[in-house]
């Protein structure tokens, strides 16, 4: 704390007044309040957002893996694991905006840097519109169910009101953003129970129809079923663990919450496994009761039928719950609603970040003083989502199916690299100790290697046009040119930035620059 | 009287000296957000710091994350980016001080700006907390933590009209009170605040809805000046209408006057209330206001009633004396 001097009134005009900022005093105010393991573990089933979440990938990985799913599910969280180790590390070293721009800028040098950024943006950027296209499909399911009328449902087929309904949601959502409104205690913890209850009922009915006859396609529960190598072949493989990746993604909020302000150093461990024990047994319930109800065939409701495969629960919690399935349907809206929340405050402060140190605009680094946002990051964010939601929504067969494997593919990309920055950036301390070389180098670079080969094979594999849900321009697959568009779109976008703000590119990266408050 | 009416003029060498430590304005605390009405604020708070002799601290709170928000995919702490942004406008904010106002700038962090400034000027020893509002335009307040600071306040808080400017210094002091009750405790803070700050001391009773004297009231009601002749006894002003913010837009506020007011009687110990009264009165006042916590030897006598615009205040006690330094 540097408790600066003020010059005495009487030494006359001008003294104290200094335009540099040598007056300006900065010490450690009052931290937010600690929060416990239980805390840590709402926080992070929240942001997994597990409704929303099964309810995008469920179909998809379905598709890629066939009844192999919980195996996928269970194998897929090891990668994230350890990547996940690797980032905690990172955001003990450099807990001040700990993106992976700064991360990867830091360890491989501004122009990773800008890729590695690029590409959490994109995700994150790809994600909004997924979750807001969810969310506009649950709008009208749970209107049609609560006025009883099931034309309402039909509804978000209809493309320009679908489109125009996601617009609604957008922008509530970015003004709740640039206002700065949080979530809070109390929200959180009705959401997550909210969720899990809602889950756990629809598995345990799903069970139910499967044992007195009434499931669609009653497929008996097998030790197959958990067996990662009976999947059919390496790329169904990678594909599903490329959408397990999008599964989990999430968790490592828990870990990288800044220990500082949460009282106790032990709690992020504990609450993380708790997390994730939380997290698969509930993946895990809810896959098998949609396997035992549904089967994998592509009869009406069989999770083999491309029809329902963007949106598993809007077909199946009718049959499965009977007049209850508005709860699920509400469990969906609420989940994919704080999601959209806490996911557009993301680009929006990475954007901030990228301002700030002069890798974009500076208009990106401004903060709106009354509610102290990144207002102008935040529009820009929402406008991007917005029209690619708009433009998918028109040329894709099925545009939640598409943007969840090619965000897939973007996350692994970007952990993989953030990973690899890790390893790279602990390189000469990585050999202290076993510990450090678990956490800080082989977990970090077994997890990067792994989702950087899931990447890249997933990217071969999309440019077949009949990968994903078969949407294609031009012979090459929908989610292919998705991918290769965001990287292209990246390097035009990094080249002109380097034209305009070079000297970004020339700098030696440091964080650790800001006034400590 | 005397005072100094021109914008910044360099006083004369040696013109300000320390207020005694009696004096109820010794340090003041300004809370700047970097926004037009933060801007009001500090030309209100250099105003009064000018007139008094006091010494103003730029506070400028970083609010933190709630920690049941979370952000993803994570992307660390903005609070430094955001810290930076703010020394940024508190150097902008420093630039409207008069050169002969003794002015720091502080960077502080809070889980909400209330919070925040309560924190930072009880840490500075401050006497009072001044922040802009959007009053003025027939709108209490713009700002969720002016909100929250008029109903929590420990210390008392001047609301700068939106628009001030500062520039006619302070001239006169008016204090809040009822025609019924005698003596007011804001009365005696009032007349503390006047003596020091070098400027008259007005009784202002504002009321609503009584018609009698004038049959048609509405359209008759005036602000009634009667001035006492004798030295010791303060200007009174009664202004009625029909409305409390027709009786606030019946008086003339001189442009250099600020209003002095107690709290409601929901205020807690030590804590300050904007009562529905003053809030009202509030909504149409064009010259800053001054809200006093509640004290804690409160009487009886100072009752809030429903058609006047007195509530409770207390005498400004002198703070503990050196607290930042």
């Amino acid at each position: 704390m540097t408790q600066q001097t003020s010059t005495d009134p009487r030494s006359g005009p001008g003294g104290a007044v200094d335009g540099t900022g040598r007056d300006t005093d900065h010490s450690k105010g009052l931290s937010r309040g600690a929060i416990g393991a239980l805390g840590a573990v709402v926080i992070g089933v929240s942001t997994i957002a597990p409704a929303y979440t099964l309810s995008g990938a469920l179909g998809p990985t379905a598709s890629a893996v066939g009844e192999h799913l919980p195996a996928v599910l269970i194998v897929g969280f090891i990668p994230m694991m350890l990547v996940a180790l690797g980032y905690r590390e990172l955001n003990r070293a450099m807990p001040d905006s700990g993106t992976t721009f700064t991360w990867a800028s830091k360890a491989f040098g501004p122009w990773i840097g800008w890729m590695g950024s690029w590409c959490l943006l994109a995700a994150t950027i790809l994600v909004l519109s997924n979750l807001a296209g969810i969310a506009v499909d649950f709008f009208y399911l749970a209107l049609s169910q609560l006025a009883g009328v099931e034309q309402i449902a039909e509804l978000t087929r209809n493309v320009p009101v679908n489109i125009l309904t996601c617009l609604v949601f957008m922008a509530a959502a970015a003004w709740i953003s640039c206002r700065g409104m949080e979530a809070t205690k109390t929200v959180q913890y009705v959401l997550v129970s909210f969720q899990v209850l809602v889950l756990v009922w629809f598995a345990v009915a799903a069970f139910g129809h499967v044992a007195d006859g009434t499931a669609f396609d009653a497929t008996r529960l097998s030790w197959e079923w958990f067996n990662p190598l009976g999947v059919s072949s390496f790329s169904a493989f990678a594909a599903g663990i490329s959408l397990s990746v999008f599964i989990y993604w999430g968790w490592d909020v828990v870990l990288t919450m800044n220990e500082e302000s949460r009282g106790t150093t032990t709690t992020p461990g504990r609450a993380a496994v708790l997390t994730i024990l939380v997290v698969v047994g509930l993946y895990t319930l809810v896959t098998l009761g949609t396997l035992a109800y549904a089967g994998v065939s592509t009869g009406e409701h069989g999770l083999g039928n491309p029809e329902i495969q963007g949106n598993v629960f809007a077909a199946l919690s009718g049959p499965v719950m009977g007049p209850f399935a508005i709860l699920i349907s509400l469990a969906v809206l609420s989940s994919s609603a704080s999601s959209l929340q806490s996911t557009m405050l993301s680009p929006a402060r990475t954007m901030l970040a990228m301002g700030h140190y002069g890798a974009l605009s500076e208009k990106y680094a401004r903060i709106s003083p009354k509610h102290q946002t990144p207002a102008y990051a935040t529009i820009v964010a929402v406008l991007i989502a917005s029209v690619f939601y708009a433009v998918m929504r028109v040329v894709s067969e099925n545009v939640l199916w598409d943007t969840i494997t090619t965000l897939g593919m973007m996350v692994c990309f970007y952990y993989g690299v953030t990973a690899l920055a890790c390893v790279w950036y602990f390189r000469h301390e990585a050999t202290r100790s076993v510990r450090e070389f678990l956490s800080k180098l082989a977990a970090p670079l077994v997890g990067g290697v792994l989702l950087l080969i899931f990447f890249f094979q997933t990217a071969w594999d999309s440019m077949d046009p009949a990968y994903g849900s078969g949407s294609e321009i031009g012979g090459v697959g929908l989610v292919f040119i998705l991918g290769v568009l965001i990287f292209v779109l990246g390097v035009a976008a990094m080249l002109y930035q380097h034209r305009r703000r070079p000297e970004f590119f020339r700098r030696r990266f440091e964080t650790s620059e800001h006034l400590t408050v | 009287m005397t005072h100094d009416a021109s914008p910044h003029p360099a006083p004369p060498a040696g013109s300000q000296p320390d207020p005694r430590s009696d004096a109820p304005l010794r340090r003041i605390a300004v809370g700047f957000g970097g926004d037009e009405r933060s801007r009001d604020a500090v030309r209100l708070g250099a105003a009064l710091a000018r007139a008094a002799g006091a010494r103003l601290d730029i506070v400028l709170i970083v609010t933190q994350d709630d920690p049941f928000t979370a952000v993803y995919p994570p992307v660390g702490s903005i609070s430094g980016i955001v810290a930076d942004q703010g020394a940024a406008w508190l150097r902008e904010a420093e630039e409207l001080v008069p050169a002969d106002v003794d002015v720091t700038a502080l960077v502080r962090r809070g889980a909400s700006v209330a919070e925040g400034l309560i924190a930072a000027a009880e840490e500075r020893g401050a006497d009072l907390l001044v922040t802009g509002s959007g009053v003025g335009a027939g709108r209490i307040t713009s700002h969720p933590a002016v909100e929250a600071l008029v109903h929590s306040s420990p210390i008392p808080l001047a609301l700068a009209p939106a628009g001030y400017t500062g520039t006619d210094g302070v001239t006169d002091v008016f204090a809040a009170v009822s025609g019924t009750s005698g003596r007011h405790q804001v009365v005696d803070a009032a007349t503390d605040w006047a003596d020091q700050l070098d400027a008259e001391l007005v009784h202002v009773t504002l009321r609503a809805g009584e018609s009698a004297p004038h049959p048609d009231a509405g359209a008759e009601t005036r602000a009634d000046t009667e001035t006492d002749a004798a030295e010791q006894t303060p200007r009174a002003v009664v202004a009625v209408g029909r409305t409390l913010a027709q009786a606030v837009r019946r008086v003339d506020w001189p442009q250099g006057a600020l209003l002095l007011m107690g709290s409601s009687r929901l205020a807690g110990r030590r804590r300050l209330f904007l009562g529905t009264v003053a809030a009202r009165i509030l909504s149409r006042l064009p010259i800053p206001m001054i809200v006093m916590p509640r004290h804690e030897h409160e009487t009886d006598h100072t009752l809030e009633t429903d058609h006047i615009a007195h509530a409770p205040g207390d005498a400004v006690t002198a703070p503990p004396a050196g607290t930042a330094r």
